[in-house]
């Protein structure tokens, strides 16, 4: 629209992360306005765009009648910055319709850095397409699990063991003791009834034999359970209950443990300010007591809360922090885990190439400290990193990787995920077929586990799928299972992107009426 | 064996801590109400107990004496260690402590063929090897998964001691890992306790540690005030040794917080407070030497004074009646006189000359004078070097220990008269 309004000069700035979605704008465009189209491609010898659009105009390339599109805008940082601010005038002069495609992070500098050209430029943010892509996750850590183990099998024999002594344990304090493993345990399997089951009973007996710390500890066990079936609020009353109490007997590193685990509850209500203020009041305890891998940790957290509010290059801040103490203190696992964290918030800069490197360090370490799980989470980063740079036959190749993988520790959730992002590396291959087959495998492991929300985005990447290939009855067919399943688990922001797509659907169907009345429900939501 | 002629006397005063009760003399000390705290004690939980005294006061002496005791009632099963043979005493940290701990455990049961369950020890072993990077050889495989575990301990307790880099390495490794480590130990004592040879009895573990006295006090302190939640979370009962010094310390209140109790093993008594002698407690010193020796190989009189000189250190007693025997050998002489005694009296002060400064004279001085010492970091360097001694009557008093009152004396009167010259 704008473009064609235009009677001088106008420059879009087309924020936009993802190069297959960049292309897939152009081919748009190309569809529905009639105007010849030009593209520059920025590259390390030809930074200068005014100038060169300057040469191009005057040996008559272009004129007033073409949009100039503008790529590569990242291979001429940072000299292109100023270029833009100085000669913003020859945009306006030459009347030029341009558009300029660039990343999130490119478009902060231009903010920041030059600020006449912004002033002039229209802002237009193109969001993602609605599909599941799973893997690219900051971790988080939490501490009250300090288990570690490499696979679920190590801890499902490991819960053997425990199980087999609490059956000859007499004494309430090993009692105790063992419900409160097994609780932490089957926690992180994620078996949430035995796990509160087993809290509950430690938290018994620990009163009876008056031992704070042990109260303490159950009671933050029952909040982290509230914690995993996304029952916030409730985990938040527990983990104040055990804050209270670590408070009450001095146990600092106890309340540094419930602060954490306090900012990771918020983190996961949204509430990322509070986010922020738990991990910074743990931050004062470590650095107290001379914790560095508990301040290494904290700096991990504020860098996720960041990153959730939209701040990315503060989040790099402490994400650089904390890959500082683990390097220094030789914790293989967290630097791993913070290069992987660095991978994603580059990605989510658009700036792929940097994500890339910190995510192949990551999976660097994890292959050299024998860590399985982490080198397969891994390959899926890498496997996304290279579907948003659109190539797509790499993304695959990793994501194959990250399969194999996933079979061999027989974790049937991952593997599942595995075959969603094989999915939707395919649907982006146009090879629809074979995404349909990838996105029913899963969809087959999903319902045998039993995971709704996984079985419900395989429903919406189904859908996609038959969008795409111009089934559109077949896809709103799947769009409504993904919506029953979503509103049954209360997945609200989910629902959004199933409407939206749902919407596109009727209108390729013609059905402008629903289109439009889904469109507005989509609306509605937020 | 007692000495009858005078060179025996030497290898019998060996300064060695006793282990059994051929030369042991009954005295006053904490051990009795341990023994009955852990056997008559509702033990409803396992205890912690901090156990302390001077250098050379006769602790691991008494703790071999309560490893005996404990052990007749049956109702325990004893790992006694020394940290100075496990571990390397220069460099502790409670990473070491714990993985020791567990370890001895561990190789005590096997040694007493008390096995664990065949998953644990399939378990345990694979994260060893893991966390530790040691390599488990074919024949150690062959000999059964529990042999293997304990070759794996013993090789790792060999690094630990020797290999500095191992050390630092296991360190990191572990420190992340604590819960885990705990958690392993503690599934290893229920294992253990639930074995049928324990269980019938209900016999349950109890760990001695021994020499923790023996850290410099740095490391001392950033172990038991730093890391004491730590040392407390293996649920067995324990028994650390940590040096007095610590007791003294600003943090020991909070240190104290963590343990169910702590005792102290006194000094023997030559003096009361009032500056009486202490007759009864001097024949406690007098019954140790005629356990090990004919008294007529000794004089009266030298009998006394080292007794008087000795401040009721065990260590410093034994110590002096063994170079004064090699004097009396040098002097041709069959009996061990005044003036044996006296040059060895003599070379131990200038062992104390050499050590203190003139900042140690001042606050000697003062708890010459009072009997009492306030707390400062100067005094627990005091402590730790033995310059001052405590008592323990119904309320605790010190001392300057009576090697050093001369030195004292002589250096106070050279301040005061360099003082009178000045004006």
């Amino acid at each position: 629209m704008v473009l064609k309004l235009a009677n001088s000069g106008v420059i879009l700035l087309v924020e936009c992360n993802n190069i297959p979605l960049r292309n897939e704008i152009i081919k748009t465009l190309n569809e529905r306005i009639n105007f010849k189209f030009y593209t520059i491609v920025l590259d390390e010898k030809n930074k200068n765009l005014p100038a060169r659009m300057y040469m191009d105009f005057e040996s008559k390339k272009i004129d007033e009648k073409t949009v100039v599109l503008v790529e590569g805008i990242e291979n001429a940082l940072p000299e292109i910055i100023g270029y833009l601010n100085w000669s913003r005038e020859i945009f306006l002069k030459l009347k030029l319709r341009t558009i300029i495609f660039c990343p999130i992070y490119i478009m902060d500098e231009i903010i920041k850095s030059a600020p006449d050209f912004y002033r002039f430029a229209n802002r237009i943010t193109i969001k993602e397409k609605n599909e599941f892509v799973e893997g690219t996750k900051m971790q988080m850590r939490s501490f009250v699990s300090d288990i570690y183990y490499d696979n679920e099998n190590e801890l499902k024999d490991r819960i053997k063991i425990q199980e087999h002594l609490l059956s000859n344990a007499e004494d309430d304090y090993k009692v105790a003791d063992i419900s409160l493993n097994l609780g932490k345990m089957y926690l992180k399997i994620c078996n949430y009834d035995k796990s509160i089951m087993y809290f509950k009973n430690s938290k018994n007996l620990y009163e009876k034999l008056n031992d704070k710390k042990g109260i303490l500890m159950s009671i933050m066990g029952v909040g982290l359970v509230h914690n995993g079936l996304c029952d916030f609020k409730k985990a938040i009353v527990f983990l104040e209950n055990s804050l209270k109490i670590a408070k009450e007997i001095g146990d600092k590193a106890g309340e540094s443990k419930c602060y954490t685990n306090l900012g990771n509850a918020y983190q996961s209500l949204g509430d990322f300010r509070k986010a922020i203020e738990f991990p910074e009041n743990s931050l004062k305890i470590f650095k107290e007591i001379g914790d560095k891998a508990g301040e290494s940790a904290c700096y991990t957290d504020l860098g996720v809360a960041y990153y959730n509010l939209g701040d990315f290059r503060k989040a790099i801040v402490f994400l650089e922090n904390s890959l500082k103490i683990d390097k220094e203190i030789g914790d293989k696992a967290g630097e791993s885990a913070c290069y992987t964290n660095l991978g994603v918030a580059y990605q989510s800069l658009g700036d792929f190439r940097k994500a890339i490197v910190f995510l192949e360090n990551s999976l660097k370490i994890a292959k050299e400290i024998g860590d399985k799980a982490g080198e397969s989470a891994c390959y899926t980063n890498l496997g996304n990193a290279y579907q948003s740079l659109g190539d797509f036959r790499k993304a695959i190749e990793f994501h194959e990787n990250s399969l194999k993988i996933k079979k061999e520790i027989g974790d049937k959730a991952g593997e599942s995920k595995c075959y969603r992002n094989l999915g939707v590396a395919y649907d982006s291959l146009d090879d629809f077929r074979k995404a349909i087959e990838f996105h029913e495998n899963s969809l087959k492991i999903d319902k045998e586990i039993g995971d709704k929300a996984g079985e419900s985005a395989c429903y919406t990447n189904l859908g996609v799928a038959y969008y795409n290939l111009g089934n559109f009855r077949k896809a709103i067919e799947f769009y409504l299972k993904a919506e029953k399943f979503f509103e049954e688990i209360g997945q609200k922001h989910y629902l959004k992107f199933v409407y939206e797509n749902m919407s596109l659907a009727y209108q390729r169907m013609n059905n402008h009426e629903k289109a439009e009345e889904y469109k507005r429900i989509a609306y509605k939501i937020y | 064996m007692k000495a009858d002629n005078i060179s025996q006397i030497y290898n019998i005063f060996s300064i060695q801590p006793l282990v059994d009760k051929e030369y042991y003399t009954k005295r006053q000390s904490p051990v009795d109400e341990i023994v009955k705290r852990l056997i008559v004690g509702t033990t409803e939980k396992p205890e912690k107990f901090l156990f302390t005294g001077h250098r050379g006061s006769g602790k691991s002496t008494e703790l071999n004496i309560l490893s005996d005791e404990v052990k007749k009632y049956n109702k325990y099963f004893v790992v006694k260690f020394s940290v100075s043979e496990t571990l390397s005493i220069y460099d502790i940290t409670y990473i070491d402590l714990l993985l020791t701990i567990g370890s001895e455990i561990y190789k005590q049961a096997f040694k007493n063929d008390i096995k664990i369950s065949k998953e644990l020890c399939k378990d345990l072993s694979e994260w060893m090897i893991k966390r530790t990077k040691i390599e488990i050889t074919e024949e150690n495989v062959s000999a059964g998964l529990e042999a293997g575990l304990n070759y794996l301990l013993g090789k790792l307790g060999t690094k630990m001691r020797v290999e500095a880099t191992t050390r630092e390495e296991i360190r990191k490794e572990l420190k992340p890992r604590l819960g885990d480590l705990v958690e392993k130990i503690n599934t290893m004592i229920y294992s253990i306790e639930d074995n049928s040879k324990l269980m019938e009895s209900d016999k349950k573990i109890i760990v001695i540690i021994d020499d923790l006295d023996k850290l410099d006090l740095k490391r001392a302190e950033e172990l038991f005030y730093e890391s004491s939640n730590s040392l407390t979370l293996p649920n067995c009962s324990i028994i650390y040794t940590i040096p007095l010094s610590i007791v003294h310390s600003n943090e020991y209140t909070q240190i104290k917080q963590n343990f169910t109790d702590a005792f102290i093993l006194p000094n023997i008594r030559v003096w009361k407070s009032n500056g009486e002698k202490d007759e009864e407690e001097r024949k406690t010193l007098t019954t140790i030497l005629e356990k090990r020796m004919d008294l007529k190989l000794i004089s009266n009189e030298a009998i006394n004074i080292a007794i008087e000189n000795s401040g009721g250190n065990l260590y410093h007693f034994v110590y002096m009646i063994r170079s004064a025997c090699i004097n009396a050998i040098m002097r041709n002489r069959n009996k061990i006189e005044i003036e044996d005694i006296n040059s060895t009296i003599n070379n131990m002060r200038n062992d104390f000359d050499r050590i203190l400064r003139k900042e140690h004279y001042l606050i000697l001085d003062e708890i010459h004078r009072t009997k009492v010492a306030v707390d400062g970091k100067i005094l627990l360097e005091l402590f730790h070097n033995l310059s001052v001694l405590e008592y323990l009557n119904a309320k605790r008093w010190c001392d300057v220990h009576p090697l050093i009152v001369p030195l004292l004396k002589e250096r106070m009167e050279k301040q005061k008269n360099s003082k009178d010259t000045a004006r």
